[in-house]
């Protein structure tokens, strides 16, 4: 389903200095798979997660990525959505102004149209959206305020696992969703995601913890430092990680 | 000799002697001194402060005849075209400046209500002009004001009186219609009685792709306990010069909401002048600017006189430039001595969405009371990119996203409008 070659990516920083961020990526994901990456702080795993969705103040030096055999990185960040990729953002942007309904009507209609089906009714659409609602544990009173605008954290994580709920993504990648989640909202993002397992859709979720993965259990583990995945294994990587912390894996490297 | 060069002649020559046979003497007065003011002052340079930015090249540049009554047969089919659409409405009609009786609702008024041309006014109902006409009008700080005085010939007057409330709004339609380039030079005047309530959309309107000057003066009194909510929406023609100077006066517990939609013209500036003489008045204005065009200036001046106490307002101006615009906001809040007790506040924000867009932006408080509760702010950026790209990330185009976000953007002063047929009409304009 996701192929990335060789991946390498800068980014310019105030002072126009150029700074790598990835420095070599390589990941293959099939059909079904869920697979979890894990890191430091700074090692890269958000930077992937924003380069996969078209952010654009990265630049690309090296690399190939696919989707479905498809260069993903010729794609334009809505062209991508309409491939089928969603990403569950870190810190989801607040718009004033835009009505969260609005938006999301918007978003799922214009998806609709890329994908060749008949906009939504209005009474449809009502019916979905208060059924998905429900699933995520946000009050419908949500839905009538501006996008994420004077969310709370986890209000804004329900609000992006709303979304996903309703696009229906097939490739999602979940950038720290567990990041500032009480217990209860972290067990409605695995109930959510698990919803959508299936055997056409793949998962990438980026995460400091184990914890989240106790409730989406991945089928391959990747710890990422400094821009590079350092190892993949099984779930069981990540109880190893959480025993023992990045460090010791950092120093196996060097040595 | 000097300052009276700097008025260009075909102004000169079209003002002073402006007299009609049936006019009270009392304004007949009042349009000479403002005529002899009009001359003594010259026209603002950019050394005054409230000119500054203001290009006025083009008085001199043009030659504009005064515009002419217009054969209300030709008209029929732009004035069906312009109805508001969604929920009853009124609508009464001035083409180039004059008041169209023929093509206007007014049977469909309540019987009590006069709406008549300004000319009418005069003769049958002088008393209540002569009492809501303002004592003075400042030639220094609103030239055109008093250059509208001294040379009007019609306009509209609407007079509720007392415990009058008109249930759906008033659409005033200002159109101009001609291709000659014209000065036209309405004075509207309406007032409201106590207790008395309306709604009114001015719509200065026109096709019109030459040159013509709009100068026009609206003078408002508000009775005690009235409620005037007014949406004014500019959409001149594009070569058009748009001038209005709107005077406001609130009586005690009057309640006046103004809001100003811009996106016609080449050249707008709008002076709103409001007085709250009488404790408990309360005012709410804010605006709307969209210029979308090469060299297309938009200046809004408010200027806000406390002048009792336990008075409220309000001003929050909001706008969006693009290609090589101009726009100024310079809002002043005058509090007077005695006037205690006041709430106000002071907002402009600007989206700038080139890089030649330029916008200058100046609120002003003069306080001289000491119980006073004001804030006010300005600020000018760019579209926000995260926004944009959280929004393309879920699949909604570049283009669409960024039509989304200027909605967006303006919808904090577009929700102040709140009949869908008037609503309707901005949106028209503005996207």
């Amino acid at each position: 389903m996701l192929t990335i070659k060789d991946l390498q990516v800068t980014i310019q920083d105030e002072k126009q200095n150029i700074k790598p961020i990835l420095r070599g990526v390589n990941l293959s994901i099939k059909p079904g798979e869920v697979h979890a990456i894990m890191g430091p702080n700074g090692s890269g795993k958000s930077t992937l997660a924003n380069v996969l969705a078209g952010r654009d103040e990265y630049q690309v030096t090296n690399g190939v990525v696919t989707l479905n055999g498809e260069d993903l990185l010729a794609l334009e960040p809505e062209e991508r959505a309409a491939r089928g990729l969603f990403l569950a953002f870190q810190y989801p942007t607040e718009i004033p102004g835009v009505n969260n309904m609005y938006f999301l009507r918007t978003a799922l209609n214009e998806l609709r149209k890329r994908n060749g089906l008949p906009p939504l009714d209005a009474a449809d659409f009502l019916m979905l959206v208060k059924s998905k609602i429900r699933e995520v544990g946000l009050d419908e009173a949500f839905l009538h305020r501006a996008v994420n605008e004077g969310f709370s954290g986890g209000e804004k994580k329900r609000n992006e696992v709303l979304q996903m709920m309703m696009l229906e993504p097939s490739f999602i990648i979940l950038d720290e969703t567990d990041s500032g989640l009480d217990i209860d909202a972290l067990q409605m993002v695995g109930r959510c995601v698990n919803s959508l397992r299936s055997a056409t859709r793949s998962i990438l979720v980026v995460t400091h913890y184990q914890r989240l993965l106790d409730y989406i259990q991945p089928d391959v583990v990747h710890v990422m430092a400094n821009g590079k995945i350092l190892r993949s294994g099984d779930k069981t990587l990540a109880h190893e990680l959480e025993a023992k912390g990045y460090g010791w894996l950092e120093s196996e490297m060097k040595s | 000799m000097n300052e009276l060069a700097m008025i260009p002649a075909w102004l000169q020559k079209s003002g002073g002697d402006k007299t009609w046979s049936s006019a009270p003497t009392w304004l007949t007065d009042f349009r000479r001194k403002q005529w002899d003011a009009f001359l003594k002052n010259g026209l603002p340079t950019r050394k005054d402060e409230r000119w500054k930015y203001t290009d006025l090249s083009f008085l001199t540049n043009k030659n504009f005849s005064t515009a002419a009554r217009v054969d209300p047969y030709l008209l029929r089919d732009v004035i069906n075209q312009h109805r508001l659409q969604r929920g009853e409405s009124i609508l009464l009609v001035c083409v180039n400046g004059y008041f169209m009786e023929t093509l206007s609702d007014i049977a469909k008024l309540p019987r009590q209500v006069i709406a008549c041309s300004m000319g009418k006014a005069l003769q049958h109902h002088a008393d209540i002009v002569r009492a809501n006409w303002p004592d003075h009008i400042d030639a220094q700080k609103y030239p055109f004001a008093s250059l509208n005085a001294a040379m009007f010939e019609d306009g509209l007057f609407l007079s509720l009186p007392d415990d009058c409330e008109i249930n759906m709004p008033v659409h005033l339609l200002s159109l101009v219609f001609g291709d000659e380039e014209f000065i036209a030079q309405p004075l509207h005047m309406i007032v409201l009685g106590q207790n008395s309530k309306l709604t009114l959309a001015e719509e200065c309107f026109s096709h019109a792709v030459q040159a013509y000057m709009m100068n026009s003066v609206m003078m408002m009194t508000v009775g005690n306990h009235a409620k005037l909510d007014v949406c004014k929406i500019q959409q001149e023609g594009r070569n058009a010069v748009h001038m209005a100077n709107i005077f406001i006066t609130q009586k005690r517990h009057s309640q006046v909401s103004f809001t100003n939609f811009s996106s016609g013209s080449l050249f707008a500036r709008d002076d709103l002048v409001v007085k709250l003489l009488e404790p408990g008045a309360d005012c709410h204005t804010s605006g709307f600017y969209r210029l979308r065009s090469d060299g297309q200036y938009v200046d809004y001046h408010i200027d806000i006189d406390h002048a009792a106490p336990h008075s409220n307002s309000e001003m929050l101006y909001k706008g969006i430039l693009d290609k090589k615009s101009r726009a100024v906001f310079n809002g002043r809040l005058f509090v007077e001595k005695d006037a205690q007790k006041i709430l106000a506040y002071q907002a402009n924000h600007n989206l700038l969405l080139s890089s030649e867009a330029e916008v200058y932006s100046k609120p002003e408080l003069e306080i001289y009371a000491d119980d006073v509760k004001c804030k006010h702010g300005a600020t000018t950026g760019q579209i926000d990119q995260e926004a944009l790209f959280y929004m393309r990330s879920r699949g909604i185009d570049k283009e669409e996203a960024m039509d989304i976000l200027l909605r967006g953007f303006a919808e904090e002063v577009m929700q102040r409008v709140t009949h869908p047929g008037i609503k309707m009409r901005i949106q028209e304009t503005m996207y």
